[in-house]
């Protein structure tokens, strides 16, 4: 018996427990031990069942809290994991109603898939009729419909005025909120188009009552400092409340456009011009792009290429000689890339022109998949597809999540450009696209007013009633900008130049387009007008909180009624929309680092226009050391002290404020905290983290065979590679060597391609392989059998998990802590103590939260 | 399925594809009769029948005893028929002229009645021997290197409806190997195998300890190329 206690005691102390807890605890377990009889077949069948709820605390070192946290946990797990899960006679007649429920749901489901598609099929039989844009023309055409159509409109419209206008009591809010909360809880997992479009209008509903009631009664006219901030705030809330619903209308239906196929007969094929425009970028950066264009599947004698150089290099004339493409170069510099592609569309003859930026390696399919729609599509000037990363930008790369969840670019290639697209409003983004060149030269070329000329010559082709397409698969990929600095600088371009075009091409203005092309515009261009809006976000509770100003006058309850429907209804509807291209809440942290950055220049370029210069984005860099980049993350973390200001005034109000504004205090201290949550986020993205490995190793899997030196042949698998190495899995035993010669061979269709190479590393038949001189040839194929494949990016979005809004707002409160915890690091003494001690505190709190799902591995 | 492999010439490696192909099939559980037809009987080596032993077929033949007794199971649905030792040592040319294998094994009936799913026949080159044999088979293998040689001879040869042509031994660091598969791909389309078996020393490794490298090296590129094969083969059941 001695000897059972005295090894619970060494297992205890094992766990890091101090000697007074160890006894405790020792004695616990025999008390437990007589009572429960801990060997019996019931208690350690329990123990076997329930484990993996406990994994996270039985697989670390003991703490001083363990016990309230297993209490919790057991509590959580007896009155809600049980109850669900348990066939108890009381939960067991629950949850017979709770799949009565279920199974009305799902036949409501099957209802309104089955539903939705015969009434469409009656009324619109021709397939043309499935595309909204077709529908509204073909209305259009027709009195009668015109007429039925406007009168229709004039119902809906004045019933939804009536809808949003209708004042309610609090308690007739309360009811009709939760009755619209519920339909969408109903119909949000439905699939197909349905559900996101009635959970649009649900939205739009709550939303418009929300913006409606801001207006109308939150408003304090009799105090001017309120009136000042609540009006500013009340600005703010508007141009969000536009940018939500103009984004509704673009997001709606996307076209998932289908590739177009080309005739058999390839005389019909026309010539292209592929161009790769360059800069100062490294040779290195240029060569895997032209080994790739090489080796496009087009008729050769119908496919030039072209380097574009402006940075005017012996370096790079003798690459396009040696490479046998076409080398053009001008004179002068002006006017950045726009000058740079006009000056080769001087040079060049071809029917098409494709554009590459100097780092987007295309794949070998594509052509063969874009001109398809030209040839059905006489007007058509643009066929553009999405820019795909095999590099972690500064996000993903600080933030450490790169392939695991959709990135920042993902909404706008994803699913922004596809919206577009119904409207016949897609853009050109300067790379991976291709153009046909009497339009581009109908409308004098690439357009060079403004720094963005991508977007702006897309627009010139709209107004000149050209056609535009997307195909959302991704048949190019390149280098993520290297630092956040960097992306800063390229998004603050983009910005300056999206407000210029609005300022000297205005698409509300002017000729040639429709209602919805120009609506697609101005979005975009709205897009980058955020910064102003999220910095009065950020800073509006303090004015409650530090100089007592009533922004939103409104009791706290009515507060809660209307403001917290419309942000419910808001995400929930995004996460339905876009959640496969952007995780809930992420957005909010891509938005506050960007705001203070572009508040400045769209402003400027709002009011001048014509200032500012075109910046080129640098790629392929290295970050040597980790560091923090101060200069960038300085704005938030003044936001955040000002921020934590506020909390702490809003303690001291609690405290010593009248009792009837304390609901109103709470509220705005809730406002507070997701303000420091979102700006420790942004904090934690400028901790840049090292990255010195020149070259991004990609991940695949692909049949690849190694020849060792003495002539055997292994079969593996490719898990990765880059262009100076790969990495390799081999399928039996053989374990070659470190330093041995080897050779790689890979292959593309039926050919096979060899390359030299030495074994770099070897670990548990996971091998390492560095290419040793490879000719110019092998350099080539390498890059067609790996880079270039047509299916080399079509499953980047495998290893994505569902969008989960909850779970996605608790990563962003973790990574706000990292962050929060990153900055500590570098304050100086008295504030990184603190600041390290309150995260502490808040990690110890939520150290406390009962898991919700068991532990598996 | 009734399949004669045989080789564009001599030195292709017919005789170790044939090997390997049987007991890949075999692997996917398919049965397999295998027959030798070349008097140089080398193909029991590659199933571990001894070279001492002097059955065979084309023995029993010649002795009178018949074929029947000379069927060597090496797996529960692999059988092998070596060709027998009157080859080599004792072969004279009396007893050769008297068995007559393509009449013995163009008898449909007699196949027919062994009932394997797979009955492989490893044919000797340059003879005409078996011309009939070939042409009641349902696929034809032609076995043939990526070489000048193959090329020229391939041009000479006679391609049947159901003759497919497979490259054996390719090696993929020849540029010429390369060069002369690319024109094979245009100028013979549809008769080419759509794989080619590498080149890789563990197929002769494999010979040397008395074993189809399909087996004794699964891992071998060579290896992994015939399981390919033996897949495109019960393809072809599906397609003939």
């Amino acid at each position: 018996m001695i000897e059972v206690l005295q090894k619970q005691y060494q297992a205890a102390q094992q766990r890091q427990m101090g000697s007074v807890s160890a006894s405790v605890f020792v004695v616990l377990w025999l008390f437990a031990y007589v009572f429960l009889c801990l060997e019996g077949p019931t208690w350690q069948g329990l123990w076997q069942r329930y484990q993996p709820w406990f994994k996270h605390l039985t697989l670390r070192p003991y703490q001083p809290a363990d016990p309230i946290r297993y209490a919790i946990q057991v509590l959580w797990l007896v009155f809600i994991r049980i109850p669900a899960t348990h066939t108890h006679s009381f939960a067991l007649g629950l949850k017979k109603m709770w799949d009565a429920v279920l199974r009305q749901r799902r036949s409501l489901h099957q209802f309104l898939a089955k539903g939705m598609r015969p009434v469409t099929a009656r009324i619109l039989q021709r397939p043309v009729f499935f595309n909204p844009r077709h529908l509204a023309r073909r209305i259009a055409q027709q009195r009668l419909n015109r007429l039925v159509l406007i009168a229709l409109g004039i119902v809906l419209v004045s019933l939804a005025l009536l809808l949003v206008t209708q004042p309610f009591s609090l308690l007739a809010q309360f009811v009709f909120v939760m009755l619209l909360w519920s339909a969408a809880m109903l119909v949000r997992r439905v699939p197909g188009r349905f559900s996101s479009l009635l959970l649009i209008i649900l939205s739009l509903t709550v939303s418009a009552r929300y913006i409606w009631w801001r207006y109308t009664s939150t408003l304090n006219w009799s105090s001017k400092l309120d009136l000042v901030f609540g009006i500013i705030l009340l600005v703010a809330e508007t141009y969000s409340w536009f940018v939500l619903v103009m984004g509704y209308i673009q997001t709606a239906w996307p076209l998932h456009r289908k590739i177009a196929a080309l005739p058999a007969d390839r005389r019909l094929w026309p010539t292209v011009d592929l161009m790769i425009p360059t800069y100062n970028e490294d040779l290195s950066v240029v060569k895997p792009t032209v080994y790739a264009a090489l080796g496009m599947d087009w008729p050769a004698d119908k496919l030039r290429i072209h380097l574009l150089d402006d940075g005017r290099r012996e370096t790079m004339r003798i690459f396009a000689e040696q490479a046998g493409i076409g080398y053009i170069v001008r004179a002068d510099g002006r006017h950045a890339k726009a000058g740079n592609l006009n000056n080769a569309l001087k040079h060049t003859d071809a029917d098409l022109v494709a554009i590459f930026d100097c780092d987007h390696v295309p794949s070998r399919s594509f052509l063969q998949l874009t001109v398809g729609w030209f040839l059905r599509d006489e007007k058509l000037a643009l066929v553009q597809t999405p820019h795909h990363f095999f590099s972690p930008d500064p996000f993903e790369r600080n933030l450490g999540h790169f392939g695991k969840q959709p990135n920042e670019n993902e909404l706008f290639y994803g699913l922004i450009q596809d919206g577009n697209d119904l409207w016949n409003a897609a853009f050109f983004c300067g790379s991976c696209a291709v153009l046909r060149r009497s339009a581009v030269e109908s409308i004098g070329g690439f357009a060079v007013e403004t720094v963005t000329e991508d977007a702006h010559t897309a627009l010139r082709l709209h107004r000149n009633g050209y056609n535009s397409a997307y195909l959302r698969i991704p048949m190019a990929a390149g280098l993520a900008t290297e630092s956040l600095s960097a992306h800063i600088g390229q998004r603050i371009r983009w910005a300056r130049g999206m407000a210029q075009i609005f300022r000297t091409d205005n698409p509300l203005l002017g000729k040639g387009l429709n209602a919805f092309q120009r609506l697609c515009y101005l979005n975009a261009m709205m897009h980058f007008l955020a910064g102003i809006p999220r910095i009065i976000y950020l800073t509006a509770p303090l004015a409650f909180l530090l100089f007592h100003s009533y922004i939103i006058y409104a009791p706290a309850l009515a507060i809660m009624l209307y403001v917290l429907p419309h942000m419910i209804h808001a995400s929930l509807t995004n996460s339905v929309i876009q959640g496969a291209y952007r995780r809930s809440f992420w957005g909010e942290i891509y938005e506050t680092v960007l705001s203070w950055y572009i508040a400045r220049p769209t402003t400027v370029a709002l009011f001048s226009p014509n200032k500012g210069s075109f910046n080129v984005t640098a790629k392929g860099g290295l970050i040597e050391h980790e560091y923090f980049d101060w200069k960038i993350a300085k704005p938030y973390v003044l936001l955040a002290l000002l921020n934590a200001l506020g909390l702490a005034f809003g303690i001291w109000r609690l405290w010593s404020g009248p009792v009837d504004e304390q609901a109103t205090v709470l509220i705005t201290m809730l406002w507070v905290m997701y303000n420091l949550i979102v700006l420790g986020g942004a904090v934690g993205v400028a901790a840049e983290v090292r990255q010195t490995r020149q070259s991004h190793r990609i991940t695949a899997r692909l049949p690849a065979d190694i020849i060792d030196a003495s002539g055997y042949m292994h079969s593996g698998t490719l898990t990765d590679y880059a262009d100076v190495g790969v990495g390799l899995k081999l399928a039996g035993s053989a374990a070659p060597s470190v330093g041995e010669r080897v050779t790689l061979v890979l292959a593309r269709g039926t050919r096979q391609f060899s390359f030299p190479g030495r074994i770099s590393r070897n670990l548990d038949g996971y091998i390492g392989l560095h290419f040793e001189a490879l000719s110019k040839q092998q350099q080539i194929n390498f890059v067609q059998c790996t880079f270039a494949r047509a299916d080399a990016w079509l499953t980047h979005n495998q290893d994505f998990s569902l969008d989960r809004p909850m779970q996605s707002f608790a990563d962003i409160v973790l990574l706000s802590l990292s962050g929060y915890q990153h900055l500590a690091q570098y304050l100086p003494f008295p504030l990184s103590w603190i600041v390290e001690r309150l995260t502490q505190v808040v990690l110890w709190i939520m150290s406390f939260l009962p898991r919700t799902r068991p532990i598996v591995y | 399925m009734q399949v004669t492999v045989c080789g564009l010439r001599g030195g292709v490696g017919t005789t170790s594809i044939v090997a390997m192909l049987a007991d890949a099939l075999s692997l996917m559980g398919e049965s397999v009769l295998l027959i030798d037809l070349n008097p140089s009987d080398l193909l029991r080596l590659h199933f571990n029948i001894p070279y001492a032993d002097i059955n065979g077929w084309a023995f029993g033949e010649a002795e009178g005893s018949g074929w029947q007794q000379h069927t060597y199971q090496v797996k529960d649905n692999l059988y092998v028929l070596p060709y027998g030792r009157h080859g080599l040592a004792t072969l004279t040319a009396d007893i050769a002229m008297t068995v007559n294998g393509a009449a013995l094994w163009s008898n449909q009936h007699l196949l027919a009645a062994t009932g394997y799913a797979w009955v492989i026949f490893d044919v000797p080159s340059n003879t005409p021997h078996y011309a009939s044999l070939c042409e009641s088979s349902d696929l034809n293998v032609l076995v043939a290197q990526a070489d000048m040689a193959s090329h020229i001879l391939l041009g000479q040869y006679p391609l049947a409806e159901k003759t497919k042509v497979l490259v054996n031994q390719l090696n993929v660091q020849q540029r010429l190997s390369d060069a002369v598969l690319l024109d094979w791909n245009i100028r013979y389309g549809t008769h080419l195998v759509p794989l080619s078996v590498r080149q890789d020393l563990h197929i002769q490794d494999a010979f040397a300890h008395k074993m189809p490298a399909t087996t004794y090296f699964p891992n071998a590129s060579a290896a992994c190329d015939v399981i390919s094969l033996a897949t495109w083969c019960l393809v072809q059941r599906g397609v003939l």
